[in-house]
């Protein structure tokens, strides 16, 4: 009664808000800083190999599978275009197109996870063979792991896309999982250019 | 304290929302062909 009355709420105080930026998009911004700080940890140990030492890449009698590595990253890049088409969907009010963008998006990364732990199975070498190896495992891996949980991401938003949680006005939920969905894809691109092909 | 803290985030302009971060994968994607097209044509000759 004299809480009501002094106008105290039930619950914590509202969190202070010293960003412009709304909270969920600079808690994911802040993230992604992170993950950028990890993917140069290791791309710091690829040139330290490759140009302070001087290794051969990939190491001698080791041959990387380019063209379905390249194919892999076409998938890729397919699924960021199918999550862009599932955001103005949603912001569009088109139901049907957020439910067959998101799940397109989860089956097309889930193939490329796929197609990535097939090519390590036929690669031929093992983290524990050379330098070269542990560096190939190192990135991709770290790579494969964001993959991951991007596809967690994708099926708790699927999960809710199909229960209707989402309108052309409230679709943060899609839009943050794009935004770190996209992340992990500009890294493919990277990862793929330097690994595979330069 | 809020006239003075610097919250524009420059860098980090291209991930505030989904349609700015395709905008920089389709950029990225567009620089990565460029350097692989020039470093193959050096490689080359």
């Amino acid at each position: 009664m004299e809480a009501a009355t002094l106008g105290h709420r039930h619950g914590p105080p509202p969190a202070n808000r010293s960003s412009r930026v709304d909270p969920s998009t600079l808690g994911m911004l802040l993230f992604i800083v992170s993950e950028v700080m990890i993917f140069g940890a290791f791309f710091t140990a690829y040139f330290f190999i490759r140009i302070v030492n001087g290794a051969d890449w990939p190491a001698q009698g080791d041959e990387l599978p380019k063209l379905i590595a390249g194919v892999n990253t076409a998938i890729l890049l397919s699924s960021s275009v199918t999550m862009h088409w599932t955001l103005e969907s949603v912001k569009a009010g088109n139901r049907l197109g957020l439910q067959a963008g998101i799940v397109t998006t989860f089956l097309l990364g889930a193939t490329f996870l796929t197609v990535q732990i097939n090519e390590y199975v036929h690669v031929g070498f093992s983290p524990q063979d050379h330098a070269q190896g542990s560096i190939f495992y190192g990135l991709t891996g770290l790579h494969g792991a964001h993959v991951f949980i991007g596809l967690s991401l994708l099926a708790f938003v699927a999960i809710r896309s199909f229960r209707g949680h989402f309108t052309p006005q409230e679709h943060r939920g899609v839009e943050v999982p794009g935004i770190y969905w996209h992340f992990v894809d500009v890294m493919w691109i990277i990862v793929f250019t330097t690994i595979y092909i330069l | 304290v809020d006239h003075r803290l610097h919250d524009d985030l420059h860098p980090l302009k291209y991930l505030r929302s989904e349609a700015e971060a395709f905008r920089l994968l389709v950029r990225v994607a567009a620089v990565a062909a460029v350097v692989v097209a020039v470093v193959l044509v050096v490689r080359a000759l």
